[in-house]
């Protein structure tokens, strides 16, 4: 008889999840979604605000993990996989937007950070948005548990500013004032770095 | 101007940072939700015999109501308890399953539901996890049991019970718990605080000197009022810091069972309005958690108004039918003494770490671990950071279900279930002189699967 593959597979760890993708097993697509469908739906909604959007990008996404798995090994799954939601999430914005103006948290994210990079960085390079997500992590790593918190909520999760204000039990207006000083912040790190304005 | 062009370098964030990011988050998400749950199995117990004399009284009403109006497509399923289904749907094609079995539940039997799961928008409708696979998954005619609860805490939060909102409770609490880390960490450092700036100018007989620095963080974290009531004329006062810390405690235990009578009496409060609501279809309030049984179909098409107002979570049998089991029987022995205390770390949830400064501290602070989190749970995580070479071989007494090999090789991960916790290993392991620190925490990840895990009481 079959073995149960819905029983077998429950309790896999990440690295086992990989390492069913290193084997081809389609399975690992099903545990992916199992696992991380919900989050990665979360991600590509606070972007598109459209359902039938994100579950287009989602279905992208296990392709592109099924694509990339091997020859990669990611050490972080989760962050891997997310990566990879939040591009083909952010692509499918600017191909929308292109058309119209959506809803969306990120349209007003970024107007929030507008002024952060200038003409010259071209977000397209791979190889420079990899140098300047380097950047920005060690100004992230500079930053105290609770600011860091805050400004990923809102620039990798994209999450409402409402939803942070309330998981934080803070006002509103205190996290707008807070993404305001972390931005001078950031500002004035890439500055003084020399690569940015 | 490139608006966009910082967006897509968010997705390069190094890889540790997002993770320890997404470990925090769902924690946060978590707080509330877990918090509900543990009040609401403390008050389990005393919402029986009131919800006994409920069941009583509405069996008569509800038996009376049906031999009245007996209509064969709005049949109950078995298992269902017909006394406390309300109103059963006034769409005459509305009917339910005969068998419960055939209702989809949430699988766990110690928990109401999954709320400790994060949401998702379905329809337009905030939805848990396991609801929202359900409702990939589920044919369109089978019905789930669904918990409806305000989307918003904003309501909680506001909601003013015993003189104070539930806002400013959980301000209290975390006060409390702020002020009891300070407390716990002046017992330690109080000795040396009590030397003032001559810590990090002349130093201390023993060799001790600090930073000025580290010195002036220590003093920006305590507060000079704080140091000032235990520190008197150079004198450090650990007598009135322990009687201090016993009275912060109590005030805390206190607090905390204030919030859950607060939240089961919010829960209450604002049953008879969600019943309202989905008056529509059949829904049904036990002892504050609403109940919606519906189909896949019949909730993409929910008739009800601002529906995005509402959360709906997979129900559990278990929790329904009032017999949730425990997750867990943890036993900790707490009697051990001789922890290396100095390399042991509770990872908090909140913004700071607890270090427990002696014996009864570890084993506190490890009780009140498989108590906050042995309903959401799997188990607790040690984190063992060492110097030497060290095997698995070497955790066998912690009893362990599984052992994460970390991308470093100064770290491994030993999952413990709750039951299996040895503090005798735990004590042995932090003598180790190879052993710099032990972090401790729930684990929020899922154990190895069982064939996957090595047997530990294998050779």
């Amino acid at each position: 008889m079959e073995p149960d593959t819905t029983t077998r597979t429950k309790g896999l760890s990440d690295e086992n999840i990989i390492e069913l993708y290193w084997q081809k097993n389609e399975n690992a697509i099903r545990v992916t979604n199992d696992r991380y469908g919900p989050f990665l739906y979360r991600i590509a909604y606070n972007i598109l605000h459209d359902p039938q959007d994100c579950e287009e990008c989602q279905n992208d996404t296990y392709l592109s993990v099924w694509n990339a798995i091997p020859p990669t090994r990611p050490q972080s799954f989760r962050a891997f996989i997310a990566r990879i939601m939040r591009n083909i999430a952010i692509d499918k914005y600017y191909e929308k937007t292109r058309k119209k103006r959506v809803p969306s948290e990120l349209t007003f994210s970024m107007e929030e950070c507008g002024d952060l990079l200038s003409d010259r960085e071209d977000p397209a390079d791979e190889i420079m948005a990899e140098e300047l997500g380097k950047m920005i992590s060690h100004f992230l790593r500079l930053l105290g548990e609770k600011d860091r918190y805050i400004f990923m909520s809102r620039f990798y999760l994209v999450e409402p500013i409402e939803e942070i204000a309330k998981e934080l039990h803070v006002t509103e207006s205190a996290i707008y004032k807070k993404l305001t000083q972390l931005k001078a912040a950031l500002k004035k790190y890439l500055a003084e770095k020399g690569v940015f304005l | 101007m490139k608006q966009n062009a910082f967006h897509r370098v968010m997705s390069y964030i190094d890889n540790d940072i997002v993770d320890a990011f997404l470990d925090i988050k769902s924690k946060k998400e978590r707080k509330i939700s877990s918090q509900r749950k543990t009040h609401s199995f403390l008050k389990w117990g005393s919402m029986a015999a009131v919800f006994c004399l409920v069941l009583a009284t509405s069996l008569v009403l509800i038996f009376t109501h049906l031999g009245q109006n007996a209509d064969p497509a709005l049949t109950l399923p078995a298992g269902v308890d017909p006394a406390v289904t309300l109103p059963m749907g006034a769409d005459p094609a509305f009917s339910l399953p005969t068998d419960a079995d055939q209702i989809l539940w949430y699988e766990k039997s110690n928990v109401l539901c999954d709320e400790d799961a994060s949401m998702v928008t379905w329809r337009g409708i905030q939805v848990s996890e396991a609801l929202y696979e359900a409702l990939c998954r589920a044919e369109n005619d089978r019905y789930l049991a669904v918990i409806v609860r305000y989307r918003t805490d904003e309501r909680l939060n506001q909601y003013v019970f015993d003189g104070k909102s539930y806002l400013e409770r959980e301000r209290e609490l975390d006060a409390l718990r702020s002020l009891t880390n300070r407390y716990e960490m002046l017992q330690k450092e109080g000795e040396q605080l009590k030397f003032k700036e001559r810590l990090y100018t002349e130093g201390l007989a023993d060799g001790t000197k600090w930073t000025k620095d580290f010195y002036e963080e220590r003093i920006a974290f305590y507060g000079e009022s704080l140091l000032s009531e235990f520190i008197e004329s150079g004198v450090f006062l650990a007598e009135k810091l322990e009687n201090s810390l016993s009275q912060t405690r109590q005030q805390i235990r206190e607090e905390e069972q204030k919030i859950s009578d607060s939240i089961q009496s919010y829960d209450e409060s604002v049953a008879p309005a969600l019943v309202r609501a989905f008056e529509a279809y059949a829904v049904t309030a036990k002892n504050g958690t609403v109940y919606l049984f519906i189909t896949p179909s019949a909730l993409a098409s929910l008739a009800v108004e601002n529906k995005a107002d509402y959360a709906m979570y997979l129900a559990s049998r278990a929790g329904y039918e009032g017999h949730l089991s425990d997750a867990a029987s943890p036993d900790i022995q707490d009697t051990v003494s001789g922890f290396a205390c100095d390399k042991i770390v509770f990872d908090s949830l909140d913004t700071e770490n607890l270090r427990p400064s002696n014996d009864e501290a570890v084993l506190r602070l490890l009780n009140e671990t498989v108590e906050k989190w042995q309903y959401t749970c799997d188990c607790v995580e040690f984190t063992f950071y060492y110097r030497g070479v060290l095997t698995e071989e070497m955790f066998q007494e912690m009893r362990y279900a599984g052992i994460v090999q970390t991308d470093s090789p100064a770290r491994m991960i030993v999952q413990v279930k709750y039951a299996d916790i040895n503090t005798e290993a735990l004590k042995e392991l932090s003598q180790m002189a190879e052993i710099t620190s032990i972090h401790i925490a729930a684990s929020t990840g899922s154990l190895p699967q069982p064939n996957a895990a090595e047997d530990p009481s294998s050779p």
